[in-house]
């Protein structure tokens, strides 16, 4: 995975990316071509076998084929990133900290590093929503604030907005307590708000843990695509959004925009499309500054998809009624309706069991030959542009994690239809070890269904017809096994979280609040005692 | 002065003393080249000068001047030599000046004396005779003197010598020769001796304390100076005197003729001869490399001349020399491989006199100056004869002065032999043996037996040298490497059906370990000995190593022009480009359809290029080097392949192979095909059933797509990825257009390519040791058992059972009897299985054969082409109709039906 790894060996989403840029100037008009002489093959009416499947077929193919476009076009607008701002602005700036029940451990490294940026911060708050008086004595021992609501409600959103009304600096920070921000993060984000249209700067998401865990590699590799070409293609469209953390807001543009959303579990993405109706501008900085933990176990990672999902898809419906330009709003349409992407691996694993079990298949006067033929060309393209408008960072894993979860987004879009209402679950921030099938089961069940398909399918018949279709089932077991492996066997923990003790970070505690400790001792005491994937040195760092 | 004089006196007590460091090859490179192409310009302006001379005279005429310039050449040659006396010493230059005079002037004085009969018996007027002789005084101080330049490593000066000669033969000589023709001609060529003289002439007063302040002491002679300037003329004496011999022996149109090719060849070694010069002050100095600079670009130029005169000769000779001498084109590109090993010669001459002994040099130079001359006394009667001794001596002249060098390294030799022993003492070197082994044991349990192409390769074989090269000319559409082993193979193991495999055994055993070099080097030695291992038992490697043609050979060289690719890409020693430049070249001289892999190599090399931020030029330079070894060694092969086109065209035939097997009724690409294709190349030859069962499983393709996904290439994965897959597309165009010609065995190089990759696969994808090798067990127990499968299962459309048929046949059969086959092509079969059978080819109606005699009627469905099935259906109804069916003896995809009239 090296979507350029930058000389410091950390992720750095623009390495590489003239090359990219180049060889996606050939792939892109190829990947068009390639789709038409797919599509036109597959929309003749010669094609259509059974109805109902040639229909579940052509619309997750579309799907696909809609998705795809938006990639290659949002890929295509991806620029060299803009020269950092170098004006001397120094906006005051609140540091806000959204806490809830996590363990303080893994709250006091993102505190400590808060207290240490190099930028006249007006004040760190830790915004408990939790509740507890270790958290208050952590923030005391950092000299931060402290805010508890007397009321929780609204979640994230609301805890937010509390701590907004608390404070009065004109730049506000937002961190999660797990994503410990870069020394030179507000040096490096500040200066953008020289535009006074610019309500919010976004920054990577960050995995520390992504070597350490597999779930965490496969969630990084994901987001690593996002956080790579697209969000540089989406800064490019001027539709980059919020996602939660790793952002400085402008507080007047939060103010103008009734502050952060409380009835949406994706606060964050609502948000954006609120202040872009309003006419403030979206940043998007292309540099490491913060570094976070991704989800450490099948558990947290299904809890995150399902509230963003959730979150996006109940967004859908807002992006469409947006009164923004065409092209922002086709770019937010396209992030909410990525979460419908699970129905179309429904509908592709459906398929060659309908086929082996019942006999009707989707497409008729074709043989697999014929279909390879037109398909095999436009599927490779497209992985091939993938795999070079991420440069690699996309992986299988990624992918098998995806479709290993595509009940998720079934399940929301469900939800969503029904008006099932939400609830903000925060993304569990320390993994579990042992197995977690019951995460998983929906797609264990799928995967029964399959092996079941296949062997039938090899105990009635060995044509090359049976044959095919149980190869599909075995493709479609061996990504579903690959992405509930970590369920099934159990994720082991690799120090990731056996650092995160008080005791580890304690000593620079001792010492004194890291906020004054300006020799560096305290920052190399830090690192020396909290986990080495937590806190690997960001590219400014080293 | 006093090192350097010690240096060359110690050079000559201890050959075994230490190499000096000198300047780096780059520099070394550089002084050759500046000279070279000095000397290169010096030459074409001598060439220009033949070739307007060459019109302006009438044959006769213009074979006088070729015999001067020949004489001339012989004079001043051996003057040349004296360069280098003077390149080891310059100090001596004044003392030699003296001497060289006396006798250039006495030499002059005789050769005017006896110039009336000296011209009689040289068949040239007495006028050119007296140029020679007034030459004479100018050549060998002029010699002297570039010497001293070459040892003083004055080359502003030397080059400047060099340019004035055709200069002044260009303007004066010509004028001259417009004139007053031959005799003219010859007189311009003195005044350039003489101009070129003057241009060398030293300023009497700096000369001494010049020369003794560069190289040494003035009083001192080195040892074997003399035996220097010897040994330099007599490799001029075995350069020229086939000239001689062929101006005595043949008569005056074919001694002209045969002056065109000295002409051309006299060319192209005058174009190497400033290299041993250049190195023979180095080689003094023992510096490192030297030789190996000098003997490289020796080597070089001397291709690129045989690989541009191989482009055309014919339009080579027609266009400088006029139609008529068109009819020399044949001997060409011989000639001029003798003139580069000349060149080659040359260079070893000169190291081993600044090395070793140079009284043993030209005494061994000699020796081969007198074979030659006895040579060509005994067999040289025609141009062709006298050419080929030409090109005998210089081979033997290389070889017998490698050897010479060789031996005086034997310290580096034994050096390098305990290297290597230790090497193979290894747990790998044990493991990939062991691999090894295994393969040649499976390799030579040859199930089945000698098919259709295979006998076309025996009986070409079978056949003596030229006329084989005339048949294949004429017949094939391969090139002649493969046959050319196979031709040897033959007279050392004889016919018999293991035998003539042999070759394909050998070159398949050996693609084991360099499977294991080239994934080594390519990745990891993981890789290394998990391609070994697939490689031992692949099917389709397997299938090809038991198969008298040249797909074995193919494959292997394909493998190791991977591996110098790999090697150069990771390294980037002249040795690796080496191995990648001529397997390429080897690769071209196999199967033609290799090509695309030699592209599929250059475009990577190309991507590298532009990719690569650094050690750019040093790429540039090896590529481009090692591309003109490639062009120098396959250009003698395109007039060859360009007959083998015309006559296939010109026949009807096309350039199409045999009728690919397995597929029959398929007449257009289909994806099928690509697959099926795919499929041979991992899991080799299997039933249509089991095929078409196999493709099904292309899904498996989308899996290894996706999985591929995040794995980022390292330029030597690329590299070996392109082998395997743009020689396949680019094969897949011209399938396009000639069905039969997407085959796997066509595209062999891709078979090997894509084991190495599985091999990567398995290590790329996972770090758990334990992992690895399981995966690879069961990769080596899927292809053990494909292999199995590939070579018992009769129902494998390419296994042809024609022994068992034919002895059947043989064994029934009696004086009288008749062997009807179909397809017509399996006669080269029958006769190689049942010679003593009278055998026809089954026509459009079935042959008779007397009462009580049998018929017997074999057939191979699976060969046969469209519309011929029906036909023999046909005759076998009505041989039942008119006699009686009293057997079937069917084998695998063969069948027999005996008749009895």
């Amino acid at each position: 995975m090296s979507t350029g790894p930058d000389a410091t060996g950390v992720w750095s989403p623009t390495a590489g990316w003239q090359r990219a840029r180049r060889q996606l100037g050939i792939l892109i008009p190829v990947d068009v071509l390639l789709s038409i002489w797919y599509f036109r093959w597959l929309v003749s009416p010669h094609r259509v076998g059974n109805p109902i499947l040639y229909g579940f077929l052509l619309a997750a193919e579309t799907f696909n084929l809609a998705q795809a476009a938006g990639f290659w076009w949002t890929v295509s607008r991806a620029r060299q990133p803009r020269a950092a701002p170098t004006g001397p602005t120094h906006l005051p700036v609140d540091v806000l900290i959204p806490v809830y029940n996590e363990e303080p451990a893994v709250v006091e490294a993102t505190l400590a590093a808060a207290c240490r940026m190099e930028y006249p911060v007006s004040s760190v708050i830790v915004c408990d929503d939790g509740g507890t008086d270790e958290m208050a004595e952590l923030a005391a021992r950092y000299r931060a604030r402290y805010l508890r609501r007397p009321r929780h409600q609204g979640a994230k959103a609301g805890n937010l907005n509390y701590a907004l009304a608390h404070t009065s600096a004109p730049l506000v920070a937002v961190f999660d307590c797990d994503h410990v921000p870069n020394a030179e993060f507000l040096a490096r984000t500040v200066p953008y708000f020289d535009d006074s249209d610019v309500a919010l700067v976004q920054t990577p998401q960050y995995y520390a843990n992504r070597d350490h865990n597999p779930v965490a590699a496969a969630a990084w590799s994901q987001q690593a695509l996002f956080f790579g070409i697209i969000a540089r293609g989406k800064d490019a469209l001027d539709s980059m959004f919020c996602c939660g953390t790793n952002v400085v807001f402008r507080r007047a543009a939060l103010e103008a925009a009734g502050g952060v959303p409380e009835e949406s579990i994706t606060e964050d993405f609502e948000l954006s499309i609120h202040l872009r109706e309003m006419g403030w501008r979206t940043v998007y900085v292309p540099e490491v500054l913060a570094s976070g933990l991704g989800p450490e176990d099948m558990a947290s990672y299904v809890s995150q998809q399902q509230r963003w999902s959730r979150g996006c898809l109940a967004a859908l419906g807002k992006a469409a009624r947006s009164e923004l330009p065409a092209r922002q709003k086709a770019q937010f349409l396209l992030s909410s309706m990525y979460f419908l992407t699970g129905w179309t691996y429904l509908v592709y694993m459906a398929l060659p069991v309908v086929r082996i079990v019942a006999g009707p298949q989707a497409l008729a006067s074709a043989t697999a030959a014929q279909f390879l033929a037109h398909f095999a060309p436009y599927f490779c393209a497209s992985m091939l542009t993938v795999a070079v408008a991420g440069q690699g960072c996309y992986s299988f894993a990624a992918f098998a994690l995806m479709e290993a979860n595509f009940w998720i987004h079934v399940s929301s879009t469900l939800r969503a239809l029904f008006h099932v209402r939400a609830t903000f679950v925060v993304t569990p921030k320390v993994g579990r070890s042992g197995r977690q099938v019951a995460a998983v089961w929906p797609a264990m069940v799928a995967l029964m269904i399959l092996v079941a398909a296949a062997l039938d399918g090899l105990m009635r018949s060995r044509s090359p017809s049976t044959l095919n279709n149980v190869a599909f089932a075995a493709l479609h077991i061996a990504v579903l096994l690959v992405g509930t492996w970590p369920a099934l066997v159990g994720v082991r923990s690799s120090g990731t979280q056996s650092a995160r003790t008080p005791e580890a970070v304690a000593p620079s505690a001792v010492e004194g609040p890291l906020v004054a400790s300006s020799n560096g001792s305290g920052h190399r005491s830090v690192v020396a005692t909290t986990s080495r994937a937590r806190l690997a040195p960001p590219p400014q760092q080293a | 002065m006093a090192v350097a004089t010690r240096q060359v006196t110690d050079s000559h007590a201890s050959p075994a003393k230490a190499d000096q460091p000198g300047p780096a090859p780059g520099k070394l490179g550089r002084e050759q080249a500046a000279v070279a192409a000095g000397q290169l310009a010096a030459g074409v302006g001598n060439l220009g000068f033949a070739l307007v001379a060459a019109r302006l005279l009438d044959p006769a005429g213009f074979a006088h001047l070729s015999v001067f310039l020949s004489l001339y050449l012989v004079l001043s040659l051996p003057a040349t030599s004296l360069s280098a006396a003077t390149a080891i010493a310059p100090g001596r230059r004044n003392a030699m000046l003296r001497t060289v005079a006396r006798v250039s002037v006495a030499g002059a004085a005789v050769i005017c004396v006896v110039s009336p009969w000296l011209a009689g018996a040289l068949k040239l007027p007495v006028a050119m005779v007296l140029g020679l002789a007034l030459a004479l005084p100018a050549t060998s101080p002029l010699a002297l003197d570039r010497g001293r330049l070459y040892g003083t490593r004055r080359y502003e000066r030397l080059v400047a010598s060099l340019l004035a000669e055709p200069i002044v033969r260009l303007s004066f000589g010509l004028a001259l020769a417009a004139g007053t023709g031959e005799v003219g001609a010859a007189a311009g060529v003195v005044a350039a001796a003489y101009a070129a003289r003057e241009v060398v002439r030293p300023v009497t007063s700096k000369v001494r304390r010049s020369a003794s302040r560069r190289s040494g002491d003035e009083a001192h002679r080195p040892p074997g100076a003399g035996w220097t300037a010897g040994a330099f003329a007599l490799v001029a004496v075995v350069q020229t005197q086939d000239l001689v011999f062929a101006n005595s022996i043949l008569p005056p149109a074919r001694a002209g003729a045969y002056a065109v090719l000295s002409t051309l060849g006299g060319t192209a070694a005058f174009a190497t001869v400033t290299i041993p010069l250049v190195l023979l002050p180095r080689a003094v100095g023992r510096v490192r490399r030297s030789l190996a600079v000098a003997t490289g670009l020796a080597a070089v130029m001397g291709l690129a001349a045989v690989g541009v005169a191989a482009l055309a000769p014919r339009l080579l000779v027609a266009t400088v020399f006029g139609a008529r001498y068109t009819s020399m084109s044949t001997y060409v590109v011989p000639y001029l491989i003798a003139m580069a090993l000349l060149g080659v010669a040359r260079v070893l001459a000169a190291h081993r006199c600044a090395t070793g002994s140079p009284r043993r040099t030209a005494l061994l130079i000699g020796g081969t100056a007198v074979a030659q001359a006895i040579a060509i006394s005994v067999w040289g009667r025609t141009v062709g004869t006298i050419a080929a001794t030409t090109v005998a001596s210089t081979a033997a002249l290389v070889a017998v002065l490698g050897i010479d060098e060789g031996l005086s390294q034997a310290h580096l030799a034994t050096r390098a032999l305990a290297k290597i022993r230790a090497v193979l003492t290894t747990r790998t070197a044990r493991i990939v043996g062991a691999f090894t082994a295994t393969g040649l044991l499976v390799r030579f349990i040859v199930l089945r037996g000698i098919w259709l192409d295979e006998a076309t390769s025996i009986h070409e074989a079978g056949m003596p040298f030229s006329a084989m090269l005339s048949n294949l000319r004429t017949t094939d559409v391969h090139p002649p490497l493969y046959f050319s082993i196979l031709w040897l193979s033959v007279r050392v193991f004889g016919h018999g059906p293991l035998a003539v495999r042999i070759p394909s055994i050998l070159a398949g055993a050996a693609i084991v370990p360099v499977a294991y070099l080239a994934a080594q080097d390519a990745w990891d030695r993981r890789s290394g000995l998990i391609a070994a291992a697939l490689a031992s038992v692949a099917p389709i490697l397997v299938w090809y190593s038991q198969e008298a043609r040249m797909y074995s050979l193919f494959m292997l060289l394909a493998l190791l022009a991977v591996w110098g690719q790999v090697r150069v890409l990771r390294f980037g020693r002249p040795g690796d480009w080496a191995i990648w430049a001529l397997s390429s070249a080897g690769l071209v001289w196999t199967e033609y359809f290799s090509m695309f892999q030699v592209i599929a190599q250059q475009a990577v090399f190309v991507g590298v290029l532009v990719s690569r931020k650094d050690g750019r030029r040093r790429l540039a330079v090896g590529l481009l080097a090692a591309t003109a070894v490639i062009v120098a060694c396959t250009a003698p092969l395109l007039p060859f392949a360009w007959h083998q086109f015309v006559v296939n065209q010109n026949a009807g035939k096309g350039f199409g192979a045999p009728s690919q097997v397995g597929l029959t009724g398929a007449q257009a690409i289909s994806v099928y095909t690509v697959l099926a294709n795919m499929a041979w190349a991992l899991i080799g030859y299997h039933s249509a059933a089991m095929m078409a069962a196999i493709v099904a499983l292309w899904p498996a393709g989308i899996l290894l797509a996706l999985f591929l996904l995040g794995r980022n290439m390292t330029d030597r994965t690329i590299a070996v990825a392109a082998t395997a897959v743009i020689p396949a597309m680019l094969l897949l165009g011209v399938g396009t257009f000639k069905r039969n010609l997407f085959d796997i065995r066509y595209m062999s190089g891709v078979i090997v390519a894509l084991l190495l990759l599985m091999a990567r696969l398995v290590t790329g994808s996972t770090r758990s040791f334990r992992i690895q090798a399981v995966t690879s067990a069961v990769l080596v127990v899927l292809l053990t058992a494909s292999l199995g499968d590939e070579q018992v299962n009769g129902s494998n459309p390419r296994l042809f059972d024609f022994a068992a048929a034919f002895h059947a046949v043989d064994a029934q059969y009696q004086p009288g009897d008749l062997l009807a086959y179909a397809p017509g092509d399996l006669g080269l079969v029958a006769s190689y299985y049942a010679p003593r059978v009278r055998s026809v080819s089954l026509g459009s109606s079935p042959p008779k054969v007397a009462a009580g005699q049998k018929l017997f009627v074999l057939a191979s469905q699976t060969l046969m082409g469209p519309g011929q099935p029906a036909q023999v259906g046909h005759d076998l109804a009505e041989l039942r109709n008119r006699s009686r069916e009293v057997d079937i003896i069917k084998k695998a995809n063969v069948t027999v039906w005996v008749f009895e009239a």
